[in-house]
């Protein structure tokens, strides 16, 4: 079977159809709706069959109309690539769904979870296989929020919440940078299709840089490069199975697949460099942060920025070939750690290095996935990883010796971490929890695949035959699937490359990293002495505070005058803007208005004064009603029943509403004016009556064709009624009107959160018991993640 | 909110049941005659409103708020379906059909779209004025002040 473009497109909306029926299964199954969602991720592993097709260069797109009026659509393109990372994220997708459903509590939000989570899911789907940069934007943006629901989803703890903030505030700056960056590439480069852009026509423009610039920040917020690398940590706040897709396969993968993506853009421009840099200083600055964490998720939280950080040096260095054997070996090995962290968090109650060792006694199984994911992670052969890091070296020697000495350095301490990390399980027996057991076999099952990935990459051949060591191995069969999106020939992976320079600093990384390892304690006390009084994170909380005050100071500065004065400031806008536009054009259309107006005018007028002057607000409440009612029967006299009648009812909501809020407001009371002011609202209230009056006299003069015609002659036939104005509600303008009801349901939100909020302000907020919102959550990471500065320094 | 009138109290419910019916039927002609989901939306809030003040009594039995996002929904959903078809969002049909007995009715998508604005509107009216209504606790108080600056 071949891949057809409906396939495509299912393969991307069908986790979001999953998304919507979740909640429902989630009510009813509990967390065993996880077994069932895991159809949501069918299509998208159909795409397999598409992978012959995409090797020799002949890919599949699909289309599917957006905003046909503006020539949009969402273009899905499955070249090498794309699918085999649609692959990837479909792949762990469903095993993270699996895993899920034992990870889970009895009491947690399941539907709500598992919404999320496809939403997520899908989200990057979209992402990978976007060829249109502007559905690719929406996509990202899309991560971005899911990943915020994620990672807040237990609400109660404020590390989620800080770390969801965090993580939406910094990846949502790079989405701005992202929409900007990709109105100025399909400027300057004729299209918005990635597979269509004018790459010469865009690096010779003068556009060229600032849009690199932009897609570059995007990437590196997205990917959790330096500087923006700090929310990636706090985001291992979300639940486990979230940090192994957040990690693996979605999220921060996005920057590193547009930087992918875009490789022939910048390629031989000075971004390649920066590029280059930028992923090395994460590379080394991750691992050794990675090394001063004493809980295992914050240690693999640090051990993913330094592996984006070699990702983005590949890509920036243009050894595409490299970086997409490196992409899917650290997918795989990083998702099976997670979920041995959350098997070990989930049986001991514990996360913490320091009081746990020897678990490989009571939890055997879960020692042997870790095994060969960590020392994949450490690049030792005959594993997936040490194929990868080789093809790492290499491209680095050419790179020159600095880039060499960071990679070497960086991998030394990489080494170190991945042995700090499988210390809990040697040694002697050790767990606050004595009651250890290991996990049942459903909830370490859906790791088991990925860590024996993580060896079959290094030593199965390609073709199940051959000697294992000499034999190209299957890592060569996915890299080379990417081949024809990059341009690069096809080429084998072996575990025994034969001796070379890259191998002799592999030996000497892993003798140094043990080393390392086991003079640990002086290390973590240098790294201690060496701490800077600043870091990213402080940098972050004293922004957002310093905005906090900014924010609040300008509102006292502009916010804090009297009503009566911000009522004069608004006038006078009026008046000075509608003067501007009408002294150059005096307005001279004057219809006669037939007497029976007048009468109802006057009454309107009485009405008026009656407000200005009523001495209780009852009275004046009355008065405006009556100038509603006169305003009802001017739409009356204009033949306007519609209009009449909607403004009788609102005159009568607004009554109800005035009196159910009567009883807040404080005694009325007259105002004095000094004789100044008097004179200067005077002058203000005729300039207003003026503009309002000159400006409904202007627009009697139509400055373009009148349209009433059009309504009037298709509102039956098109529409199908008789009633014009209703016609146009709900037909001709139903997009309006659609934004209306938004914006009304908006409204009500809005008034119902503010109520609540103002009611129970005063009351110290309940928090909703911790045990019981997450039952799998051990106490160290409260008591380390207290104050989110400190996890780093 | 006690109302001792018992004229009220009593014709309360025949005119909120008159009320009610008037507001479908505005529902209902909106597409031919004066009418439509927004003004029969604010008659049925109307009515619903009399209801309290007059018996304290609710309406609804579900809490109007409900009534937004399945009013968007509906409304929402109008748009979509036509793109299923492969036209553009929003776009309306309408035509014809021959009943039993009631003979030939018109029908048109234009008037689920109606539904959601009718029940936007009656959830917005309702949630934001019974707040208020319910509120017991004063808010905070208003900037005293100022007002006597103003």
């Amino acid at each position: 079977m071949l891949v057809t473009p409906s396939l495509l497109l299912w393969a991307v909306f069908t986790p979001f159809v999953g998304a919507a029926v979740a909640p429902l299964l989630g009510r009813t199954f509990k967390a065993a709706a996880g077994y069932l969602l895991v159809l949501s991720f069918a299509p998208a592993l159909a795409l397999f069959s598409g992978v012959e097709g995409a090797r020799v260069g002949d890919p599949v797109s699909a289309t599917l109309p957006w905003v046909p009026a503006i020539n949009l659509s969402i273009a899905l393109h499955a070249d090498g690539f794309s699918l085999l990372f649609a692959l990837l994220v479909a792949g762990i997708g469903v095993l993270i769904l699996l895993y899920a459903a034992s990870y889970l509590g009895p009491r947690e939000r399941h539907g709500r979870f598992y919404s999320y989570l496809l939403l997520f899911g899908g989200s990057m789907l979209g992402l990978v296989l976007a060829d249109n940069l502007i559905a690719l934007f929406a996509f990202w943006e899309l991560t971005s929020i899911s990943s915020f629901l994620l990672i807040g989803f237990w609400d109660s703890r404020r590390a989620s919440v800080d770390g969801a903030l965090k993580a939406f505030l910094i990846t949502s700056l790079g989405g701005l940078a992202l929409l900007v960056a990709t109105i100025l590439a399909g400027v300057a480069g004729g299209s918005f299709l990635l597979s269509e852009l004018d790459v010469v026509g865009l690096r010779s423009s003068p556009l060229f840089v600032p849009t690199m610039t932009l897609f570059v920040v995007a990437a590196f917020t997205k990917s959790a490069q330096l500087p923006f690398h700090l929310w990636l940590p706090t985001a291992m706040e979300a639940p486990t199975p979230v940090s192994a897709y957040l990690h693996s396969a979605t999220m921060v993968k996005a920057g590193v697949v547009l930087i992918a993506k875009l490789g022939i853009v910048f390629a031989e421009t000075g971004f390649a460099p920066l590029i280059l840099y930028v992923g090395l200083a994460t590379m080394v600055w991750g691992a050794y942060l990675a090394l001063r964490q004493n809980d295992l998720k914050a240690l693999l939280a640090y051990s993913t920025v330094s592996q984006l950080g070699i990702l983005m040096a590949l890509y920036g260095a243009g050894d595409s070939f490299a970086a997409t054997a490196h992409l899917v070996n650290h997918a795989v090995f990083k998702a099976a750690l997670f979920m041995v962290v959350g098997i070990i968090d989930h049986e001991t109650k514990s996360r913490d290095i320091r009081t746990l060792s020897g678990l490989r006694r009571k939890l055997p199984l879960t020692f042997l996935l870790a095994l060969p994911a960590a020392l994949s992670m450490a690049g030792l052969p005959v594993l997936g990883g040490f194929i990868s890091k080789e093809l790492f070296y290499e491209q680095m020697l050419h790179e020159g010796v600095v880039p060499i000495a960071i990679t070497v350095a960086g991998s030394i301490m990489t080494f170190a971490y991945s042995l700090r990390f499988l210390k809990v399980f040697f040694g002697t027996f050790r767990c606050d929890n004595p009651n250890v057991h290991e996990a049942p076999l459903r909830f370490w099952l859906p790791a088991a695949p990925l860590s024996l990935a993580t060896i079959l990459f290094g030593v199965l051949p390609l073709g199940l035959a051959g000697n294992p060591l000499t034999s190209p191995t299957v890592a060569t069969w996915f890299t080379n699937l990417a081949a024809p999106s990059f341009g690069y020939e096809p080429k084998a992976l072996y575990v025994w490359h034969g001796a070379s320079l890259a191998l002799a600093l592999s030996v000497f990384t892993w003798f140094a990293g043990t080393g390392l390892h086991l003079s640990r304690d002086l290390f973590h006390r240098a790294q201690l002495a060496l701490t800077p009084g600043w870091n990213a994170n402080t940098v972050y909380y004293g922004f957002i505070e310093g905005l906090g005050h900014f924010a609040s100071r300008f509102t006292r500065l502009t916010q804090g005058a009297p009503f009566a004065t911000h009522l004069r400031l608004i006038f006078l806008v009026v008046v000075l803007s509608g003067a501007s536009v009408l002294w150059r054009y005096v307005p001279n259309v004057l219809t006669p208005v037939p007497l029976a107006f007048w009468v109802v005018i006057l009454a309107v007028l009485t009405a008026v004064v009656g407000v200005l002057r009523a001495r209780s607000r009852l009275s004046a409440i009355i008065f405006s009603g009556l100038a509603g009612i006169g305003s009802t029967v001017l739409f009356v006299l204009l033949s306007a029943p519609d209009l009449a009648l909607t403004q009788l009812l609102i005159e009568t909501v607004t009554v109800i509403l005035f009196l159910s809020v009567f009883r807040f407001l404080p005694p009325m009371r007259r105002y004095s004016r000094a004789q100044g002011e008097a004179v200067a609202d005077i002058l203000l209230s005729v300039g207003v009556t003026a503009t309002v009056f000159t400006t409904l006299v202007a627009v009697q003069t139509p400055i373009a064709e009148r349209i009433q015609g059009f309504f009037l002659e298709f509102s039956k036939s098109r529409g199908g009624g008789y009633n014009v104005v209703n016609v146009i509600l709900v037909d001709f303008r139903g997009y309006d009107t659609m934004g209306e009801i938004v914006v009304l349901g908006v409204v009500a939100v809005s008034v119902y959160a503010l109520l609540k909020t103002a009611s129970s302000g005063a009351k110290p907020t309940p928090q909703p018991p911790e045990s019981a919102a997450a039952p799998t959550e051990a106490a160290p990471r409260e008591a380390s993640m207290e104050k989110p500065g400190e996890v780093e320094a | 909110m006690k109302f001792p009138e018992i004229i009220l109290r009593t014709f309360a419910t025949p005119i909120v049941f008159v009320l009610i019916a008037i507001g479908f039927h505005f529902f209902l002609r909106g597409h031919n005659a004066p009418g439509g989901g927004f003004i029969a939306g604010l008659i049925v809030a109307v009515s619903a409103l009399l209801m309290r003040i007059a018996q304290e009594r609710r309406l609804l039995a579900l809490s109007p708020r409900k009534l937004v996002p399945v009013g968007l929904l509906i409304a929402f959903l109008t748009g979509v379906a036509p793109m299923l078809l492969d036209r553009p969002f929003l776009t309306s049909a309408h035509g014809y059909v021959e009943l039993p007995l009631a003979g030939e009715l018109e029908w048109s998508s234009a008037a689920l779209f109606d539904l959601g604005v009718f029940l936007v509107v009656i959830g917005t009216t309702l949630t934001i004025i019974n707040l208020l209504a319910e509120s017991r606790d004063e808010p905070a108080p208003l900037d005293t002040e100022a007002v006597e600056q103003g």
